[in-house]
């Protein structure tokens, strides 16, 4: 099959919304997430260690295309924040994401 | 006979003509791909796809040198493979040769306003009047069509009193010289005329070869009454034809303007919510574009290229002209939905395209004496838009919409999209 030159009409017509943001994250053996880098306005990312974890899902999904396989975690920090992480089980990486 | 992107299909006007010219475009959708894919050229080359009426895969056009391999249009498209393995395949891209068409027809409307379309491989001009060309020399009238035509696009040209004749003398004709056949030669021109260029089927022309018609000539030395009571109807019209009578009218259609919005995907495109989403943005761009001129859409066309290259298209006649964007998308809606009539495209796609294809009447429409409230600030919005973007020089203005909100996968629920009113 042979791929046709077209002209490229109105690309970026639609930008996903919440897209995750990577993050470093450390994490124990079982891959519960310890503490997490928050970068500061003028200061230098610093760790805030996790106080609680709220809740954790899996999210199995796009299996028949481009698989996704996600451990989220919904913790509360140190700091009195609460964010919603994600470890992603293919890639091995840590990303923020706003959920719900 | 509808012709992509060349907007209406009434306005047929008949015309009996003194003169006409044929212009036969030999091979055009493959000298389309060879414009665009210049890498082949010199290859043989077939064109597949799906045949008319079947799901089996046919060869749709090829070139010369498949056809000298033993390849014919209509047969499967596996016989390359024996007959030519040494072939480039390329996918038969309706949508894109009927473009190019209709960009012919327009650019043909400068030599000659009476055009009778045939596609792919020919059209009709109507030469009655033309002030600048020779009745008796068609050399003015080619360098006219040359003039106009895309470089690369070199159709044969045949000049007679008919149309029948004109076409066989543009199947005689070379890119460099075209034929004038006078009325006094016609008898003569025609009957040493292969008999396969009449108009008819080609199982009909397959007996004429069986049963040693291989002229025009042996066809118009046949009686008429013999031809009427073996082939009937058909056969009378072909005898009239091969004998020179060239009745046939002349359809000239009116060419208007193409209302025709696409999106690219950066991304392919896989869900239902994509699909709808892209559907109602054409929809409300086709509507905004000035050649509308407020009149209501009767009949429209969707078109789009899945993930795989192929094209999945729909024409669909509203059941009465639709005036608003909402409702045509309503309908549209309606039935691409499963049970509607139509189906949406099955799988992911990469590029979407909605045209007009025909409109109704002028809407006629009473003014409004006062604007509401809701359109008022409206106006004011897009009155502040418009300072914005001349201020900016970029959109600036975005609003969210939805997607797949019920997914499980944030980034996949909402979209930002440019701000269009």
């Amino acid at each position: 099959m042979v791929s046709f030159a077209r002209k490229t009409l109105r690309t970026g017509e639609f930008r996903a919304l919440n897209l995750p943001q990577p993050v470093q994250v450390e994490a124990d053996a079982q891959g519960a997430p310890l503490s997490v880098c928050r970068a500061r306005r003028g200061r230098t990312a610093q760790p805030v260690p996790v106080r609680h974890i709220q809740d954790r899902w899996r999210v199995d999904d796009l299996w028949w295309r481009k698989p996704v396989c996600r451990m989220y975690w919904q913790v509360e920090l140190e700091d009195d924040r609460v964010e919603v992480l994600f470890h992603d089980r293919i890639a091995d990486r840590w990303y923020r994401q706003s959920y719900g | 006979m509808p012709i992509s992107g060349s907007g209406k299909e009434r306005g047929w006007e008949v015309r009996t003509p003194q003169q006409v010219a044929c212009l036969w475009f030999p091979d055009f959708e493959v000298v389309l791909e060879l414009r665009r894919c210049p890498q082949f050229r010199g290859e043989p080359v077939a064109l597949i796809g799906s045949g008319e009426g079947t799901a089996e895969t046919v060869v749709r056009a090829c070139s010369v040198r498949v056809r000298a391999a033993g390849v014919r249009v209509g047969n499967p498209a596996v016989l390359l493979s024996q007959r030519c393995p040494r072939a480039v395949v390329l996918p038969y891209d309706l949508p894109y040769y009927e473009r190019r068409y209709a960009e012919v027809l327009l650019a043909l409307d400068a030599v000659s306003p009476a055009i009778e379309p045939r596609p792919f491989d020919a059209c009709f001009l109507d030469l009655d009047g033309i002030p600048g060309l020779d009745p008796l020399d068609p050399a003015p009238l080619a360098a006219a069509v040359r003039a106009v035509l895309p470089e690369g696009l070199v159709p044969r040209i045949g000049v007679a009193s008919g149309k029948f004749v004109a076409w066989v003398a543009a199947r005689t004709a070379t890119p460099v010289r075209p034929i004038l056949v006078a009325d006094e030669e016609r008898t003569l021109f025609l009957s040493q005329a292969p008999s396969a260029l009449l108009p008819a089927e080609p199982e009909l022309l397959q007996v004429f070869q069986r049963l040693g018609l291989r002229t025009l000539g042996d066809v118009a030395r046949l009686p008429r009454r013999a031809m009427l009571a073996r082939f009937g109807r058909p056969g009378e019209r072909l005898h009239r034809l091969a004998s020179g009578e060239d009745r046939e009218p002349f359809q000239a259609m009116a060419l208007s303007p193409v209302i025709r919005e696409e999106i690219v995907f950066p991304m392919t495109a896989p869900s239902v919510a994509d699909f709808y989403l892209a559907l109602e943005r054409l929809v409300r761009r086709t509507f905004r574009r000035a050649e509308r001129r407020g009149r209501a859409v009767r009949q429209v066309r969707v078109q789009a290229r899945l993930e795989s290259g192929e094209v999945w298209e729909r024409r669909l006649t509203l059941r009465r002209p639709l005036e608003t964007p909402e409702r045509v998308l309503a309908e549209l809606r309606r039935r691409l939905e499963p049970g509607g009539g139509s189906h949406r495209p099955n799988g992911a796609f990469t590029e979407l395209a909605l045209e007009i294809t025909s409109l109704a009447g002028s809407i006629e429409a009473q003014p409004a004496l006062a604007l509401d409230e809701r359109e008022h600030r409206l106006e004011q919005l897009l009155a502040e838009l418009e300072q914005l973007r001349a201020r900016l020089g970029t959109p600036s203005v975005y609003r969210i919409v939805e997607r797949e909100p019920w997914s499980r996968l944030p980034e996949r629920r909402y979209a930002l999209v440019n701000f269009e009113p």
